[in-house]
């Protein structure tokens, strides 16, 4: 689904369910230069057991619209707006190499919106000139 | 900062898709000659029926030994999948019918195999598809052509048998221009990744949005689940074994087919009792700047001739062969031959044969890998008789 986050299209990948407030929810932030679908068989897994999924593309990436955030901070200070626009006040985040990075600072600068947290193919500390090099390939 | 590390060609003609296997250790990759898996537990099963893991259910959908053979195939042509089918016609039908649903419009090359044409042409509009022919040596045709319904565009890569080249990068700006995918028979080519029909939920696997879940495995995802589900067109595990062995030296017997087909070609241009030979590589044909483009290594070993004296000359030549094999195929280790005029085109009268580029002392080669001297020699008698044949015609014609 598309939703928008400050002025901007967000796609948001569910695994073909709306979004419950009522459920609980897991949202995944991909790693650089990549876009939700490196999560489709998990998300699919979650919705089969009863959670909301939101697979996001970040901004400048996959479906999404917008600029790209240029720190890891900034796009970590967009996961809460994300959980703003869907009506969600807290999720668990899941988080993928530089996505992890971006899920592990979200969880310390917004941790009451940061029900739990998990890192996949983390590396601290991940080298910033490698992220920002992949990144900016990936808006070419 | 430095790419992958690329792997060759004909390392990945022996390697790509394949690990020994792990249960056995066994270097060739073992035929699973079974029609079905067990299921771990429940949950595993539910899990890959809702396609949140992979795993094998049905041979008809998936089987370990075709696996390797689809995996090597995308890893030669740079693709992001392959499925194995039961033939060439399964795999144009479920190619062609993923993207297509009654209403739809395809965009043709006229030049391609009779059977795709009789799909095409009058199969295919039964089920409410249509399908524009259109001259393959004309991209600007194929634009033209083009409607707001029109879901694809088709080629072959030379056409058959008048070997006619595509051009397939200019027709594929077109086609793309247009949000349309190319579909080419005899191997895939960059395809656009724009699967319009692809983009709507699919109610088979709830409600499913194939080019949401699987980005550029879209296409290939859905004919899977989909069509070989459905249709159920499989290759057996059998069959996938042979074409995997056949592929291992793949690049080695190319280069031998190509080779033979030069030095048979360059026999036959000068041969007195030759009236012309059709081959891209030669200067003469009318696609011979763009062969050497898209075809660097070769343009095969399908070509055609005319033998001087029409129709009873070629005949004549045909029967006295010995080596090459008069049947209606092409690409066999072994020599063929056939003549168009007296065989597959034989309804046609002389004036449809030359409209279709076909003349009456045609004669269609796919040259194999036997000793050249043989199928020269084999040749040589082959046309001392059509010389024959053409020599007491010119006599009872002149009486």
């Amino acid at each position: 689904m598309n939703i928008d986050v400050d002025g901007a299209s967000v796609y948001i990948y569910t695994g073909g369910q709306s979004i419950d407030a009522e459920k609980q929810s897991v949202l995944f932030v991909h790693g650089a230069g990549l876009d939700h679908t490196v999560w489709t068989l998990p998300a699919r897994y979650f919705v089969r057991h009863g959670l909301n999924v939101l697979g996001v593309d970040l901004p400048g990436h996959g479906r999404s619209g917008g600029s790209l955030r240029t720190s890891i901070t900034a796009m970590a200070d967009w996961i809460p707006q994300v959980l703003d626009a869907c009506g969600l006040k807290e999720t668990a985040l899941v988080g993928h190499s530089m996505g992890s990075l971006v899920a592990l600072e979200a969880a310390a600068r917004h941790s009451e919106r940061i029900r739990s947290l998990a890192l996949l193919g983390t590396g601290v500390p991940m080298p910033p000139r490698r992220i920002r090099m992949i990144t900016r390939r990936s808006i070419c | 900062m430095p790419g992958p590390k690329k792997i060759g060609f004909d390392t990945l003609s022996l390697h790509a898709g394949q690990h020994p296997d792990p249960a056995t250790g066994a270097r060739a990759v073992p035929i699973y000659q079974t029609a079905s898996y067990v299921f771990k537990d429940t949950d595993q099963a539910a899990a890959i029926f809702n396609i949140e893991r992979t795993g094998h259910v049905y041979s008809r959908i998936t089987n370990p030994t075709n696996a390797v053979l689809e995996e090597r195939i995308a890893a030669l042509e740079g693709g992001v999948g392959a499925i194995a089918t039961a033939s060439g016609m399964a795999a144009c039908h479920l190619a062609i019918t993923t993207l297509m649903g009654a209403g739809s419009h395809i965009v043709s090359s006229a030049s391609i195999y009779g059977g795709s044409h009789n799909l095409l042409a009058y199969t295919l509009p039964r089920f409410g598809i249509e399908t524009s022919f259109v001259d393959a040596r004309d991209p600007e045709a194929f634009r033209a052509a083009i409607r707001p319904e029109t879901r694809l565009v088709f080629g072959e890569t030379l056409g058959n048998p008048g070997l006619e080249v595509m051009n397939i990068p200019e027709i594929a700006a077109i086609a793309h221009e247009a949000g349309l995918p190319l579909m080419i028979d005899s191997f895939d080519w960059e395809g656009s990744g724009r699967f319009a029909e692809l983009t709507e939920p699919y109610a088979g696997f709830h409600d499913m949005v194939f080019t949401e879940e699987f980005g550029p495995a879209a296409f290939i995802t859905r004919a899977r689940k989909e069509g070989a589900r459905d249709f159920g067109a499989c290759m057996s595990a059998h069959t996938a074994f042979l074409i995997l062995q056949g592929m291992e030296t793949l690049s080695l017997r190319m280069q031998r087919h190509v080779e033979n087909t030069r030095k048979i070609v360059n026999f036959l241009k000068d041969h007195e009792s030759v009236e012309w030979v059709s081959y891209p590589e030669l200067p003469e044909h009318p696609d011979h700047a763009l062969a050497a483009e898209l075809y660097p290594k070769g343009c095969g070993a399908v070509f055609s001739f005319a033998v001087k004296g029409g129709r009873a000359a070629g005949q004549a030549f045909i029967e006295r062969l010995e080596i090459f094999s008069h049947l209606a195929n092409v690409g066999d280790a072994r020599s063929l031959v056939i003549h168009p005029a007296s065989t597959t085109h034989h309804r046609m009268d002389a004036e449809a044969l030359k409209k279709a580029g076909i003349s009456e002392g045609m004669v269609r080669v796919s040259v194999g890998l036997e000793e050249i001297d043989d199928l020269i020699g084999d040749l040589k008698a082959g046309l001392r008789s059509a010389a024959k044949v053409a020599a007491s015609a010119a006599r009872g014609n002149s009486t």
